[in-house]
């Protein structure tokens, strides 16, 4: 046993002396949290970093930070041009004291003109071989230069931006406006035979939109959402905009898509949970129900490749409920039931069919009926032969929508009201 | 391994180990039977030594040894006679004329060895005494070197004796031990197997004569400068001589002032009696003490004398009266004070042997409980005993710890901590291997396990082998709750325990390796919170739990009831300020905390402390090499203790290796399902129930009771 | 000296599974995507069947000689210098396998965990495990397999389930990867990778007797080959087969990819773990067996001061290949294709020639 312990401590010695190679203290690194590409023009890229130092208002640490002041994040933000990430680093790296990390890094923005040029495969898809940027970190392509975007990218008051950034990003799921993508999905979708990719659309809001003067609102509501980011007519609160989605053939955007399509995109691909819609009142054009949809069943999908175009049949079922008739309609009898429920279904047949054309048009799979066209056949090659990619443009799609209204509120029946007229 | 050939040699029934004054009649009974057996057992080997001794008369020292080693010497093999005729070496190059000058005390013109030795015995003088006396055979093979000098010593002391005695004639050295031979051949009863060789000075007969006893006892207890044993001389009936001889304190006077002087010294005695030794006659008519055995070798009287016994010497009797009388002052029974639980038994052992085997025995209330006591120290004469269930332990193990134990050879002993660290199998191993408890219910579930439990006088702990690390890791309190509570009881400790083990390691990894695995909110905490602090992590971390492990130790050394406080809220201001003075970041301050307070959770001090170092050792693998360096840190630690065995059974029994088990280990089934003693312990007996443990239950079904219990 | 003692079905299941399983946690698999295609996940139930097939060989072999193991028989009926020969081969053969192990595990480590860190530094530590557990002997390393089964259990079991977010099923289609046939024959020349299973043969005679080696040999078979298959399904669910077969680590990347907000992150570590206990247990386990072996041929009684030599060897021969992709696509790659050669040939050949002469098997065991 003495011996054992003998040998064990001259083999350990040695490792101790030399050892701590990858050993580093946790203050020596600069968090980035936030990186953006853009177009270089000293150099191929332009990169920005955010980087964030964690801190609370008025540094210095200990006890008394109390004092009032809101915890306003202090963050720095480098932009430098450079051939690639790797040399971009070591050029940061030789001019500030700490190390920059993206261990935590959560959002990579692209800006859209270096998404249209194509050189995603040069400028982002490498950077997954960095063993410090994770799978899960959001991709974002901004509308403008990401550089901007970055700028603009502050936390919600208290918070860190990286919870901020977390929670936003969760927000997908349940509008469907936008839609979250990784640097998996990124990598998945440039290199999948079955379908395309699509990432978050970003942009920054100028509110430019928003009109704060002018006539009074008349005539009939758009669809809801049916813009893209940057274009929301609002006022205040983060200038930082998700909205919409871009498509990309391969790894080069062709498209963009707005909220609602995304919407209607995200429903087919079975992605959407929960979300909120309003459909013009079918008795009151100048008004709308809004109808909230609480429950997605997976939708069927079926591609039948027997001819030379492919035949895609999509079938959807949907449960929701009314959360207000503006109109004062009392649509809540089982005869008027029906009249809500066909205008819903119209709308959504409508609203996929032409987000289905806009895609076909773009030749990009976004919705994913790759994967049920790949059932039909055995083995790879095969599949790859096919080229269902290419197909694509060419099929037909059929979709059929089975929409339930389950409940109506807290209201059973909808009173007409009482004026000086008399019943309305 | 030499040793415990020749332990396993010598190696006679248990009940053969009588080697102590019978305290009560049940035991009195079997200490009587042992009388009987080892007269046997001498006779027969008696015969081989004897005649060698006798021969060897002259070379006294060398040869009794040699003498002893020749009895046996068909037995053993050549490696042992090697190391013997080295002893023997050693032996003879001490002159002859070292006995005279340790007599004489003053010349130092000898060569070095000599003086050393002759030193060493003035020293163990006394010691030796007590010690041969009670010692049995097995003990006495394994006294390699000891025993050598004492006997030169005991030689040259009986020498002196023998100058003064007249009656018995032993008036030169070869002369005495021939006649302490030639008497035990006779009787036979009192002295065992190895007597005739290696005995040291002690071996006297009572002499018939008062006068030389008390003479011999003077020189034994060194009495005008020893004033602790008193010997009162009186007359019985007054007409014979008589005196009673005990050591002050140690004894319940009243059996003195009450009991004995009365009945002794009354005038009328002696009525009744008619010719011959009155030894006989006192005893049965006159003293009312419950317990008297008669004596005849201060080899065997000391000890007692020595424990608290009372010793009756009667003028024209070879023979001795010796009485129980023990009453010293002790500790009351109390609260265990480090294994208190909320719902159980809350008797703790104390420091007296008698006490603390009563408090088992009313526990286990069962005749195959079987108490086998044993002087383990060769000089300060600590007792021990053995406790186990001769109709469920597994007889191997008994003798496997009843080898270890006769094979110390120890001057001091001050109790079971001691000897735990002397019996245990790998004292390198980190991990205890023998468990040491304070609660006599715990004893008595191990015992009804199937262990063995060794008590030992002056420390209020016993241990229980073999152990496995469930056993550490329970308490009594988990089988008195109902399992459910038990359950989460184990669970939250094994938390607890694995906090303490491995939490500091992890968070010195996560912090200087793997800063991508800390979700960023708790690395933006850390990160805000280190700004200040100016040291190094690994610096600040070790600084932080060594001041911890400070602050446990200095608030168990506070004097009075202060200390616990002192600890807490001296760990609260240090870490306040340490925060505030911005040398240490709080997070670091909660990690430190929750270790301390997860080590608190391990029930068993060892284990605790194990996990303490052990811990300090998994923070360096963490810092050398991450989580990677954590996981061969662990691994070794784990081999470590998977290869550990305590008394034969690894660490880790019924996990690795897997063997039959109640669902008992770290989730706790229902108690009548426990329906199997421990697989490892390869008891006699491995049921623990009847097939229907609950008779109420599913009573028309025997035997299928297991499963179908549970629903109800 | 160290005894190998005795151990029982629970203990050596452990050892093998853990053994065979922890391959696939390495790089084995992205280089299965790139042959097979999404097939992979059955293929390798196709290895599994060969290799009970041929573990049926060993198995009657060792039935034929009961409480011997693979290097008594061999003396037996090779003959001395036949058996020598033999035995060296399959020595030399583990102890390649085992340094290819921990030449691939210390690269995975360097590139996931440990950049910095020189491969030498993390094999060191490596072999200083190795070490320890080889010193503690046989019986340690299997009653550790054991203990860690269950740690490691709980991790593959939790890693599987949060990864279940990713889960595409439609990535298992095309159903047949790159045709049945090439399936079929790479799962047949893969049963390589259930090749540790004859090990069993070096440690029979500390097994209960051959009908606890056949219930040992075909469950640790079928676990492991369940494992495996579903660690594969598994992987396969979550990456597509364009992107897995790129992949250094798989099943690493698809605990990186857990994700479930706040705190529900992150989950590497648990994988880390995996790894780590996985390759200790399998290097020590076939390294052991080396040794073995070894102190077998040359009738050497105490096998203590073989283990620094060996390991010495063993770290020698891990740090000949140039760079991972050496290492992946060279040599894992014809480990896994052409073992089975060293790994089932001989147990047949054996058993045939202890057919044909029969007389000499029966007397001899008679």
């Amino acid at each position: 046993m003495r011996k054992r312990t003998l040998i064990l401590i001259c083999l350990l010695l040695p490792l101790i002396m030399t050892g701590c190679f990858d050993s580093h203290e946790i203050g020596d690194f600069a968090y980035v949290t936030a990186m953006g590409i853009d177009q270089g023009i000293s150099d191929t890229f332009r990169l920005t970093f955010q980087i964030s130092k964690f801190s609370q208002g008025g540094g210095g640490g200990g006890e008394n930070d109390g004092g009032g002041g809101e915890k306003s994040e202090d963050m720095e933000v480098i932009t430098l041009d450079a051939s690639s990430l790797l040399s971009a680093v070591a050029l940061i790296n030789s001019n500030i004291s700490k190390e920059l990390n993206f261990m935590h890094l959560k959002v990579i923005v692209l800006s859209e003109e270096i998404s249209k040029s194509g050189k995603l495969q040069e400028s982002i898809a490498p950077i997954i071989r960095y063993r410090h940027i994770r799978r899960t970190t959001n991709i974002i392509v901004s509308k403008g230069n990401a550089e901007e975007f970055i700028a603009e990218l502050k936390p919600y008051p208290g918070e860190l931006i990286t919870k901020t950034l977390e929670e936003l990003f969760k927000k997908s799921s349940t509008t469907g406006y936008f839609y979250h993508t990784t640097l998996n999905d990124l990598y998945d979708g440039i290199k999948s035979p079955y379908h395309a990719l699509l990432l978050t659309y970003g942009s920054v809001n100028e509110e430019d939109k928003f009109e704060s003067e002018g006539d009074a609102f008349e005539g009939e509501s758009d669809i809801p959402g049916n813009f893209y980011a940057g274009e929301i007519p609002r006022k205040g609160g983060s200038k930082i905009e998700l909205f919409g989605s871009t498509v990309f053939d391969g790894d080069k955007m062709v498209g963009k898509l707005t909220g609602f399509e995304t919407q209607m995109l995200l429903m087919v691909r079975g992605e959407l949970k929960r979300g909120p819609f309003s459909i013009t009142d079918p008795s009151k054009p100048d008004v709308v129900i809004p109808i909230d949809i609480s429950e997605f069943e997976q939708p069927e999908i079926e591609v039948d490749l027997s001819e030379e175009k492919p035949k895609i049949h999509v079938k959807l079922k949907l449960e929701g409920d009314i959360a207000s008739i503006q109109s004062g309609i009392d649509y809540e009898t089982p005869e008027r039931i029906p009249i809500v429920e066909d205008a819903f279904e119209k709308y959504l047949t409508k609203g996929i069919e032409d987000t289905f054309e806009k895609c076909k048009k773009l030749k990009a799979d976004v919705f994913k009926f790759g994967t049920t066209a790949v059932c039909e056949f055995w083995t790879i090659p095969e599949w790859e032969e096919y080229n269902w990619l290419g197909k694509f443009s060419e099929s037909e799609l059929e979709v059929e929508v089975d929409f339930t209204i389950r409940r109506t509120g807290k209201l059973l029946r909808s009173e007409p009201i009482y004026s000086s007229e008399g019943k309305e | 391994m030499l040793k415990g050939l020749k332990n396993l040699f010598v190696y006679k029934k248990p009940s053969e180990h009588g080697f102590r004054f019978p305290e009560d009649a049940q035991e009195s009974e079997s200490w009587n039977s042992y009388r009987g057996k080892t007269s046997n057992l001498q006779d027969k080997s008696e015969s081989n030594n004897s005649q060698e001794n006798r021969k060897e008369n002259q070379d006294r020292d060398t040869e009794r040894d040699s003498g002893k080693y020749n009895s046996n010497e068909d037995q053993k093999d050549k490696k042992r006679q090697n190391k013997r005729d080295k002893e023997e070496k050693v032996r003879i190059i001490r002159p002859k004329p070292v006995y005279e000058l340790v007599k004489k005390k003053d010349s130092r013109d000898d060569n070095k060895e000599n003086q050393e030795k002759i030193n060493e015995k003035e020293d163990t003088k006394q010691k030796d005494i007590k010690d041969s006396q009670e010692n049995t055979p097995e003990s006495h093979n394994k006294d390699k070197e000891n025993p050598k000098e004492s006997n030169s010593e005991e030689e040259s002391e009986n020498e002196n004796m023998s100058d003064n005695q007249e009656n018995c004639s032993e008036s030169d050295e070869t002369q005495k031990n021939q006649k302490s031979k030639g008497s035990k051949n006779e009787e036979g009863e009192d002295s065992s197997q190895n007597n005739s060789q290696e005995d040291k000075e002690n071996d006297i007969d009572v002499s018939c004569s008062i006068e030389e006893n008390i003479k011999t006892l003077k020189d034994i207890f060194h009495l005008p400068v020893n004033q602790d044993v008193i010997i009162r001389e009186f007359k019985i009936a007054r007409e014979i001589k008589a005196c009673v001889v005990f050591i002050d304190g140690m004894i319940d006077k009243s059996i003195i002032i009450q009991f004995t002087l009365p009945q002794l010294m009354d005038p009328c005695a002696l009525e009744g009696f008619e010719e011959g030794c009155p030894i006989d006659f006192l005893e049965k008519n006159i003293l009312s003490i419950h317990q008297v055995v008669r004596m005849n070798n201060y080899k065997e009287i000391v000890p007692q004398i020595l424990s608290g016994l009372t010793v009756v010497f009667i003028d024209g009797c070879d023979e001795c009266l010796v009485m129980e009388s023990r009453g010293y002052e002790k500790r009351d029974i109390s609260v265990p004070s480090t294994e208190t639980v909320v719902n159980g038994a809350q008797e703790g052992f104390t420091e007296n042997l008698r006490t603390n085997i009563t408090l088992i025995r009313r526990i286990v209330k069962n005749e195959a409980l079987v108490t086998e006591f044993k002087i383990i120290s060769k000089t300060n004469n600590i007792l021990a005993a053995l406790l186990y269930m001769e109709d469920i332990t597994n007889k191997k193990v008994v003798e496997e710890i009843k080898r270890r134990v006769d094979s110390l050879n120890i001057d001091y002993i001050s109790g079971s901590g001691m000897l735990e660290q002397l019996i245990e199998d790998k004292s390198f191993s980190l991990f205890p291997q023998v468990i040491s408890t304070e609660r006599p219910d715990r004893v008595a579930s191990f015992l009804m396990d199937g262990k063995a439990a060794l008590v030992c006088e002056g420390t209020p702990f016993a241990l229980a082998m073999p152990i496995t690390f469930f056993d550490l890791f329970h308490t009594s309190e988990d089988s008195n709750l109902r399992w459910q509570y038990g359950t989460f009881l184990r669970i939250v400790r094994l938390i607890g325990t694995l906090i303490a083990l491995l939490l500091p390691g992890l968070w010195t990894a996560l912090i200087l390796f793997h800063q991508e695995m800390i979700p960023t909110s708790l690395l933006a905490s850390i990160v805000i919170s280190r700004v200040p602090v100016p040291f190094p992590f690994i610096i600040e971390f070790i600084l932080m739990e060594l001041s911890f492990e400070l602050i446990r130790e200095g608030g168990i050394r506070v004097p009075g009831i202060t200390g616990n406080t002192l600890g807490i809220i001296g760990a609260l201001i240090l870490g306040q300020s340490a925060v505030s003075a911005g040398l240490v970041s709080p997070s670091l301050i909660i990690i430190v905390a929750v270790t301390g307070l997860g080590s608190f959770t391990i029930p068993n001090y060892s284990l605790a402390l194990a996990v303490r170092i052990a811990r300090f050792i998994l923070i360096g693998f963490g810092a050398i090499a991450g989580l990677y360096g954590l996981s061969v840190g662990f691994t070794i630690f784990c081999a470590l203790a998977l290869g550990m065995k305590s008394f034969g059974v690894p660490f880790f029994t019924s996990i690795a290796p897997e063997t039959k088990s109640n669902r008992d280990k770290i989730v706790r089934g229902p108690l009548y399902n426990q329906d199997q003693r421990p697989d490892y312990l390869n008891t006699q007996n491995e049921e623990r129930m009847g097939d229907n443990p609950r008779g109420w239950v599913n009573s028309s079904k025997p035997g299928g009771g297991r499963g179908n219990d549970q629903g109800r | 000296m160290i005894k190998e003692g005795n151990f029982g079905y629970h203990e050596a299941i452990s050892l093998l599974v853990i053994t065979i399983v922890t391959k696939v946690f390495f790089t084995s698999p992205a280089i299965l995507v790139e042959i097979v295609g999404t097939s992979g996940w059955y293929m390798t139930i196709i290895s599994m069947l060969v290799a009970i097939f041929a573990f049926m060989f060993l198995y009657l072999l060792l039935k034929r000689f009961p409480q011997k193991n693979i290097m008594e028989i061999a003396d037996l009926v090779l003959g001395k210098l036949g058996s020598t020969i033999f035995l060296l081969i399959l020595g030399g053969f583990l102890l390649w396998t085992a340094s290819v192990s921990v030449r691939e595990f210390a690269e995975v480590l360097k590139v996931y965990v440990m950049p910095k860190s020189p491969p030498s530094f993390i094999m060191i530590l490596f072999l200083v495990t190795i070490i320890v557990l080889s010193f503690m002997g046989m019986e340690t390393i299997v009653r550790f397999a054991k203990f860690i089964i269950y740690i490691l259990g709980a991790g593959y079991i939790l890693v599987v389930l949060l990864s279940s977010q990713n889960f595409a099923p439609r990535h298992l289609f095309p159903l047949l990867g790159y045709g049945l046939d090439t399936t079929i024959i790479h799962g047949l020349l893969r049963s390589s990778f259930y090749g540790d299973i004859v090990i069993i043969g070096v440690i029979a005679s500390s097994l209960q007797g051959y009908k606890e080696i056949k219930r040992i040999g075909f469950s640790a078979l079928l676990i492991s080959g369940f494992l495996t298959s579903f660690s594969l399904l598994v992987f396969t669910l979550v990456f597509p087969y364009t992107v897995g077969q790129e992949l250094t680590s798989p099943m690493y990347e698809m605990a990186a990819r857990i994700d479930y907000g706040g705190f529900m992150q992150r989950m590497e570590p648990l994988f880390l773990f995996l790894w780590n206990f996985g390759t200790f247990i399998e290097v020590s386990f076939i390294l052991y067996a080396t040794i073995m072996i070894y102190c077998h041929v040359f009738r050497i009684e105490d096998k203590r001061p073989i283990i620094l030599p060996m390991v010495t060897t063993l770290y020698s021969l891990s740090l000949i290949p140039k760079s991972i992709i050496e290492v992946t696509s060279g040599l894992v790659q014809t480990l896994r294709s052409w073992g089975w050669i060293i790994y089932y040939m001989p147990p047949i050949v054996i058993l045939i020639i202890a057919f044909i002469r029969k007389k000499k098997g029966e007397s001899q065991n008679a």
